[in-house]
């Protein structure tokens, strides 16, 4: 089970843990903190779905349809 | 009009409507102007619509005296988010560049709710840009943080943020949200309202904001698992528009649900152990009344898959897209969460192959969720695992880590996991934890609404709290 902590698992739609990490080493952080702990998010995201193995054959949910 | 009208049921209004106890007019005049003056106190209003509601409610007192009746919504004034269009009147998505935004054309759910004689009173607010790049304030919101009426200086939830507090406080009968991944099921527990996450694809889009074409959903925020089936059944249907739609239409046919003895309800023991502390004992004895009503509790665990990754690459590529005029102009830098501008445009740079990977690994997830519901009909868990946050606390703060640490993560990702596979979710008041709301999901397979409303029903039957009231307001 991924265990990552995201914001999205407190508030529904939101970005990575990096933001957080930053904010609660650094305290206060610029936009350019911000922008980096964006794509920390982004290369931690990367690198789980690297991870991942899937079959060739599945197909991506396009038409997605309940 | 007593207080007690504020927060009547849906099917209760229109009947007095029908005796003629009040008018159409009386009756959205007394809501609209509630709305006006109690609204912005939780910082739950939008855009204020009472000279067009009034003029429609003559209209619509009008049929009613010809008795030309269309139905239990008919009369009833209510409020949408501010991410659904109404033509000739500002649309802001809750956000600053978008503060002076007017549409032409009037979005599909409020243009049915028109047909069949509700009354829009209100645009309600919501995160800006329904919480688009990810936010880390409740302040994050063109309107300012959503206050919660159990508590003002608690946040009321998000995205929908005005819709929950709306309703909860009594402003308006019922209310349109969306969601995402969250944005109904969250403000309704945090705000101690009933909330349906239709299926993805049965309630028309268009004319909403979008955030994902493959995740948004738009829904109804209540009083009580009745009205949100009342709502749904306007609401839903085929919409040549939406390129999404699944071209079905709800019936709310309680009366023709199955018996819940036979309904098999998934839980995971451990979610109790994830709950924050004070929130246990609530949880446990709505655990408890859902098992009086006779259904069979099955134990299960939700499939081992990354949700919280799939979330995050499949609503960042697809937001960046629908947003990239804003990001690329600047303008996003007027957002109010450095947070969300910062990862609205980091989410420019998502690989497509990363993009497609994540819908590769979303049809597993619907895979999965078909096999687990070969077992059981109903995934139950709590809605989220404690109260509403303080207004002031960062919202992407790490989760608390419970101690002892529960065997097995439970149902803790069942709003992404959800979401990502387009299930249908309510969200039922349980309980409270000092002075602020809880609450059971419901979780089924897709197109099973009926199922879930008369279950949440059944358990609303046996309990009160759906009808409590916030303090400040009753």
């Amino acid at each position: 089970m991924n265990e990552k902590i995201t914001r999205r698992q407190l508030v529904g739609v939101a970005a990575g843990s990096a933001v957080v990490s930053l904010a609660i080493a650094q305290g206060p952080v610029t936009g350019q903190d911000l922008d980096q702990a964006a794509r920390e998010s982004h290369r931690e995201n990367s690198a789980a779905l690297a991870k991942f193995e899937i079959p060739v054959s599945l197909e991506p949910a396009f038409q997605f349809k309940a | 009009m007593t207080d007690d009208i504020f927060f009547a049921g849906i099917a209760d209004l229109n009947t007095r409507l029908r005796k003629r106890e009040f008018s159409t007019v009386e009756l959205v005049r007394a809501f609209a102007e509630r709305l006006a003056r109690l609204g912005p106190r939780y910082n739950a209003l939008a855009l204020p619509l009472t000279e067009v509601a009034v003029k429609r409610a003559k209209q619509v007192d009008d049929e009613l005296k010809r008795e030309r009746f269309r139905g239990p919504l008919q009369g009833i004034p209510f409020g949408a988010k501010d991410l659904l269009a109404f033509a000739g009147h500002p649309t802001t998505w809750g956000a600053k560049p978008y503060a002076a935004q007017v549409f032409d054309e009037t979005a599909t759910v409020l243009q049915k709710l028109d047909k069949t004689g509700s009354v829009l009173i209100g645009k309600l607010s919501m995160v800006e840009l329904a919480g688009g790049g990810g936010y880390h304030t409740a302040a994050a919101s063109l309107f300012g943080p959503g206050l919660n009426p159990w508590d003002t200086s608690c946040w009321s939830g998000g995205s929908s943020s005005g819709s929950g507090s709306a309703v909860a406080a009594g402003l308006v009968p019922f209310a349109l949200g969306s969601e995402t991944s969250g944005s109904i099921i969250t403000p309704s527990a945090f705000c101690g309202v009933t909330g349906l996450r239709p299926t993805y694809g049965l309630v028309s889009r268009h004319g909403a904001m979008a955030l994902s074409w493959t995740m948004d959903k738009i829904g109804p925020m209540c009083r009580s698992a009745e009205d949100c089936g009342l709502v749904l059944q306007v609401i839903a249907g085929s919409d040549s528009k939406d390129p999404g739609s699944a071209d079905k239409s709800f019936y709310y046919t309680p009366q023709f649900s199955r018996q819940l003895g036979d309904l098999k309800v998934g839980f995971a023991p451990s979610d109790i152990g994830w709950a924050d502390a004070a929130a246990r004992p609530a949880f446990q004895a709505a655990m408890q009344v859902m098992r009086e009503t006779g259904v069979q509790f099955v134990e299960v665990s939700l499939p081992d898959l990354p949700y919280g990754v799939l979330a995050d690459v499949i609503i960042g590529a697809e937001e960046a897209s629908v947003f990239e005029t804003l990001i690329a102009s600047g303008k996003v830098n007027d957002l109010a969460d450095p947070s969300q501008v910062a990862a609205l445009r980091a989410n420019l740079e998502i690989p497509a192959t990363e993009y497609l990977k994540a819908m590769r690994i979303r049809s597993l997830v619907k895979q999965k969720f078909r096999e687990l519901f070969a077992g059981v009909d109903v995934l139950i868990a709590p809605a989220r695992y404690g109260t509403a946050p303080k207004i002031t606390e960062p919202l992407d703060g790490p989760d608390p880590i419970p101690s002892p640490l529960p065997a097995s993560p439970g149902m803790r990702r069942l709003i992404q996991a959800g979401n990502l596979a387009g299930i249908p979710a309510l969200s039922v008041p349980c309980g409270f934890a000092g002075n602020l709301p809880l609450a059971l999901q419901l979780a089924g397979p897709p197109f099973t609404e009926n199922t879930l409303l008369a279950l949440g029903r059944e358990f609303q039957n046996r309990t009160d709290w759906h009808k409590r009231r916030p303090p400040l307001v009753s």
